[in-house]
């Protein structure tokens, strides 16, 4: 029996694993795609055995990884109930199975896989529009909240001098921008903070209104930090995650957001300092 | 501290460094204990909160790398991005040592996240032997290597597990991590004797222990890590270290419905009065209830 090679069990197990259905339909779809019978791979004596123990291979793989799903995604757990969410992390994790050493990557999809499998529009009503619409929305504010945890911030720094931001000197040439790895910035359909924050809390709600709004997540001492952003400040960051010199951040967010100069140094002379301290940023010489 | 034939300081006792405990843990200066395991792929890629944990402790304490995603037995290559990350974590942590599993966790690209069994044939020896000796001289240091929970064995197994772990130790000299509680849930599972599997390893090859408490499902064992460690792996826990020495580095595991810290301070120094001859009698093992799923592997945070 010796010729099974190892590449082939291997197959016929991740095949078996990442299949859906009862146990014994996912030993025929294993042995069809691995063209193994499992007779082939359990001592005849030992089949029965050998086929239920199977299960604690089978149904603990996505029972592990929807426990990680459900950790990561607790507000939309509470807001979907576990039963439909349960659903979708299976759908998820048998769809898009986990390709990653670190499962730090596991969830990084859920957010656009719910999107996708959201019911086709036409289907129902405007009323239940919103409510098929916020699981993709909060399951992004959750994902940039965990994603927030594990970049590297700005703790363990040298902290700038203060006065940098103070006068005028934002209109000197020579500062530099930077940002944070562990900044992520949300651009949302509807407003859900107060409405997470009721649900994480078991309280009653009401459904949100359609409304773009913009928000910045980071971390000040390894505490998470958030901050709701007006259009123009999510157009600055957005720049100075990819440009440091502070006088083209400025430049192009005056493009992008359709502000005179002069009136988007105001703001930001004004808005800087709440940024800074909220870990959104930093302003160096 | 004194060393083993196979050149490993025994580190004495230590638990697993999980999320549960970092409050207790940032709010104390010293711990009770001599010394701490890490999951690899926690830290990994991992700059946040728990990295700053980890810094603090690595400061007064050992600290030892586990992995559980080398993937050292499949026969999808080996994954160069993992394996320079983690030796990069090494190089900054300095563990004392790193370590994973007999096992394969995916194919095909696919990661389980879980400790697959090994078929124990010629062919997967020759094929782990190989990616033993490329994974140590990527490392510049000796692989430790655990022995996983298993629920099945395959028809075309050729060898025993401690066969198959006693060869691979002497065409790689790599070294043991002897889970005892795992050789209990894999003989019970397997219907063998565990004291066979502990006697006829390497005993000069094993770098650490781990303990743990399993859970009874139907006819077969899970690996829970969520129980205290019951009499029978106490006994196994004693026979073990007996023929090792008897100062290996010990390792309690507990990943689910994890106790306080001090709690679990407490069992752990269960196992040196265990090794002074005063074994726990009451622990018995913890059978689930008749329709609960037991999760084995549990995910560690
Ligand atoms: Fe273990």
């Amino acid at each position: 029996m010796n010729e099974i090679t190892l590449k082939q069990t291997q197959e016929w197990m991740m095949a078996l694993l990442g299949s859906q259905g009862s146990l014994e339909q996912k030993v025929i779809y294993a042995a069809r795609q691995a063209n193994l019978p499992l007779a082939v791979l359990a001592k005849d004596s030992l089949e029965s055995t050998f086929y239920r123990r199977l299960n604690i291979y089978a149904a603990g793989y996505v029972i592990r990884l929807v426990e990680c799903l459900k950790s990561e995604y607790q507000t939309l757990e509470r807001y979907m109930g576990e039963a439909v969410f349960v659903n979708f992390a299976k759908a998820y994790i048998i769809t898009l199975p986990s390709t990653n050493p670190s499962l730090y990557d596991l969830g990084k999809g859920f957010s656009l896989f719910l999107e996708q499998t959201r019911p086709a529009g036409g289907q129902y009503s405007s009323a239940e529009e919103v409510f098929f619409n916020l699981p993709a929305e909060i399951a992004r504010i959750e994902r940039a909240k965990a994603e927030v945890s594990l970049a590297k911030g700005f703790e363990g720094e040298i902290d700038e001098d203060p006065l940098i931001l103070e006068h005028l000197s934002l209109f000197q040439h020579s500062l530099n921008v930077e940002t944070p790895a562990c900044l992520r910035l949300v651009k949302l359909n509807y407003p859900l903070l107060y409405l997470m924050e009721q649900v994480a809390l078991n309280k009653e709600y009401n459904m949100p209104e359609v409304e773009l709004n913009f928000l910045a997540f980071s971390r000040v001492n390894y505490q998470l930090s958030i901050l709701t952003l007006e259009f123009w400040q999510f157009e600055f960051l957005t720049i100075c995650q990819q440009e440091s010199h502070l006088g083209r951040c400025i430049d192009i967010t005056s493009v992008s957001s359709g502000l005179e100069k002069g009136d988007l140094l105001a703001r930001l002379m004004f808005w800087l300092p709440s940024a800074t301290t909220h870990g959104l940023l930093k302003v160096t010489n | 501290m004194s060393k083993n034939t196979f050149g490993f300081k025994s580190l004495g006792f230590g638990v697993g460094l999980r999320t549960e405990h970092f409050p207790y843990l940032m709010s104390q200066n010293d711990w009770e204990l001599d010394w701490f395991e890490v999951i690899s792929e926690n830290f990994i890629d991992n700059h946040g909160f728990a990295r700053h944990v980890l810094n603090k402790i690595r400061a007064k304490k050992p600290i030892v790398m586990h992995g559980v995603s080398m993937n050292i037995g499949s026969s999808d290559p080996l994954n160069h991005v993992y394996l320079d990350k983690l030796k990069a974590l090494a190089h900054e942590i300095e563990p004392e040592w790193i370590s994973d599993h007999l096992c394969w966790t995916g194919v095909m690209g696919v990661n389980s996240h879980d400790l697959l069994p090994m078929p124990l044939t010629e062919e997967s020896l020759q094929h782990v032997v190989s990616r033993v000796h490329y994974v140590q001289d990527f490392l510049q240091r000796p692989l430790i290597l655990e022995n996983p929970s298993t629920y099945l064995e395959f028809q075309q197994n050729t060898f025993s597990e401690w066969g198959f772990l006693s060869e691979l130790v002497k065409q790689t000299d790599c070294g043991l991590l002897l889970d005892v509680n795992n050789v209990y849930v894999s003989s019970f599972n397997h219907g063998y004797a565990p004291e066979t599997f502990i006697k006829n390893l390497p005993h000069d090859h094993i770098v650490q222990m781990h303990l743990a408490g399993p859970t009874l499902m139907g006819d077969c064992l899970i690996d829970t890590h969520d129980q205290p460690v019951p009499e029978k792996v106490w006994h196994l826990y004693r026979l073990a270290q007996s023929l090792s020495g008897g100062n290996v580095s010990t390792l309690l595991e507990w990943d689910a419905n994890i106790p306080d810290f001090p709690e679990l301070v407490i069992e752990l120094n269960k196992a040196s009065a265990v090794l002074a001859g005063a074994i726990p009698s009451a622990e018995s093992i913890f059978t689930a209830a008749e329709d609960a799923m037991v999760l084995s592997t549990p995910i560690t945070r």
